[in-house]
């Protein structure tokens, strides 16, 4: 029981703490994706 | 605290205002403000469904009820996540189908008539207000208790940057500040209960103080009797379920798939999270058994964590008490404006003026509940009445309408009236008699008349969910 305890108490924080990084690292790259200017759509008629 | 700590901190609430700064760009329509234009992805949801989620409540509440009766409280609060799975699996994907939703009352409307748009506008409004009231107060203890403000300067800090970008940003800002909040909250929480475990002796050396100091603290029902136990369960379970935020988030997700993945993560995620605030809980009993309950993690952060990591594990806790104020501000403002407003006072206003009147509202409302929270938190207490009365009486008939369809004014309104009576009733008539939550008892009614009503009384066909143009939300301007 304490085995299991202790396995517990390192592998949920750890899990929590790469949980959040990945989020974290998809977060930021949205985020990027989000303010970066947008380009203009090219212009389906070719006329410019 | 050392001037490094407070570096941290000041970058975290300059990240805040970048990002806001940033989202005001994004917000072209009452759309983008409401739902973030409905195009979430699955990840980014998880994070704001998560962060919104886990509040003061469930990081420095969690920890000190766990320090005071032990791992049986940390038990009865897994039913937040349980709750939160269920909606993921039968919930949260059909919630996604009503074309233009925003707020429970829309969904409401749809299948019980404007009487039960208004019923769950006002009560939607209260719950979300007084909820906002509680995370102010939060706000200010905790920049009192750890960086010893006077409560005003506090308040308008901590508050000050949450008005800004949730007035400016509305939901586009409230998502990215949900991100940083989480990432924050997950990383240095987790850190402090590690760092704690370690300056115990590891964790048989805690299981070995903890049963010394309160063998009964690791028990599964510790001290609790079993109906003591069911009870607290089943209001956790019941009382939070599919509050406006909550629901507003299935709206803003990019398709079904993405509402029902995010809610099943999240309702995973936050048994995790429990588990670590409630272990902080018993280090914080065994190494400071003499602070008060409500202090135990930031008495384990303060004391534990070396210089540097303070910073950011305050961040962390004013980032778990943020995130969930500005979720329910701006449910607020777009509650106000969908369900009250544009339907009783100003139907057929243009999105512009409805956009206008989303920023006035959140802003009205985040300084009002300052205001309250500095001079009468009495008044906060008064709304919280309607955190009571959520659960009694719309859940049961929204599910009901979410997942199979149902429509019926008749029973919709009497079951949300006599769940709401049959609650203040056992709640405040008869002060709960047998140690029974009114939410239980107000569940049960309103589950057995809306089923009662449903079968007796006159009734429309049920709204297939796979037509999907039936969903469409009166008045949306998707």
């Amino acid at each position: 029981m304490t085995a299991l305890y202790a396995f517990l108490l390192f592998a949920v924080p750890v899990v929590v703490i790469v949980t959040s990084l990945v989020i974290g690292v998809v977060g930021v790259r949205n985020y990027v994706d989000e303010v970066r200017p947008q380009k203009a759509a090219p212009d389906p008629s070719g006329d410019g | 605290m050392t001037a490094v700590d407070w570096v941290f901190v000041a970058l975290y609430f300059a990240l805040l205002v970048l990002i806001g700064v940033q989202s005001i760009r994004r917000i072209r329509s009452s759309d983008d403000f409401a739902v973030a234009g409905a195009r979430i992805t699955w990840p980014i949801l998880f994070a704001t469904v998560a962060a919104s989620f886990l509040g003061g409540g469930s990081a420095m509440g969690n920890a000190g009820n766990v320090f005071t009766s032990g791992y049986v409280f940390m038990f009865a609060f897994f039913a937040f996540g349980l709750q939160t799975v269920l909606v993921g699996g039968f919930v949260a994907h059909k919630l996604r189908r009503y074309e233009g939703a925003h707020t429970v009352g829309d969904v409401m409307e749809v299948h019980y008539g404007k009487g039960a748009r208004l019923v769950t506008g006002l009560l939607s409004l209260g719950l979300c207000v007084g909820i906002l009231g509680g995370q102010v107060l939060a706000v200010g203890t905790l920049l009192k208790t750890v960086f010893g403000f006077p409560e005003l300067v506090g308040i308008l800090i901590g508050m000050g940057i949450v008005l800004l970008y949730s007035t400016f940003g509305g939901m586009w800002a409230v998502v990215q500040t949900d991100v940083l909040q989480f990432v924050v909250l997950g990383v240095f929480i987790p850190l402090t209960l590690i760092v704690g475990l370690f300056r115990v002796g590891g964790p048989g050396a805690l299981v070995s103080h903890v049963s010394h100091v309160a063998p009964d603290h690791l028990g599964f029902l510790g001290s609790w009797t079993p109906a003591l136990f069911i009870g607290t369960f089943v209001t956790f379970l019941f009382g939070e379920t599919l509050t406006p935020p909550f629901t507003q988030r299935a709206f803003s997700a990019r398709n079904p798939r993405a509402a029902r993945r995010a809610y099943l993560t999240t309702g995973v995620f936050s048994l995790g999270f429990y588990f670590v605030t409630a272990t902080i809980g018993l280090i914080a009993l065994v190494l400071y058994p003499h602070i008060q309950p409500d202090q135990a993690l930031p008495t384990v952060v303060l004391r534990l964590l070396p210089v540097g990591v303070v910073g950011f594990t305050l961040a962390a806790l004013l980032a778990v008490i943020q995130s969930t104020a500005s979720s329910y501000l701006n449910s607020t403002a777009i509650v106000f404006v969908k369900d009250l407003y544009i339907p009783f006072v100003r139907p057929g206003a243009s999105d512009r003026h409805r956009l206008v009147a989303q920023r006035v509202v959140t802003f009205v409302v985040g300084a009002a509940a300052v205001g309250f929270a500095l001079v009468a938190p009495s008044i906060i207490g008064a709304f919280v009445i309607a955190y009571n009365l959520w659960a009694p009486t719309v859940v049961i008939p929204l599910v009901a309408a979410v997942v199979w369809g149902l429509r019926s004014p008749s029973a919709g309104l009497a079951a949300m009236i006599c769940g709401g009576a049959a609650t203040a009733l056992w709640e405040w008539g008869m002060d709960e008699p047998y140690g029974l939550s009114g939410i239980v008892v107000g569940v049960l009614v309103n589950a057995l008349v809306f089923a009662g009503t449903y079968v007796f009384a006159p009734r429309h066909p049920r709204l297939l969910q796979h037509t999907e143009s039936a969903l469409a939300v009166k008045g949306a301007v998707r």
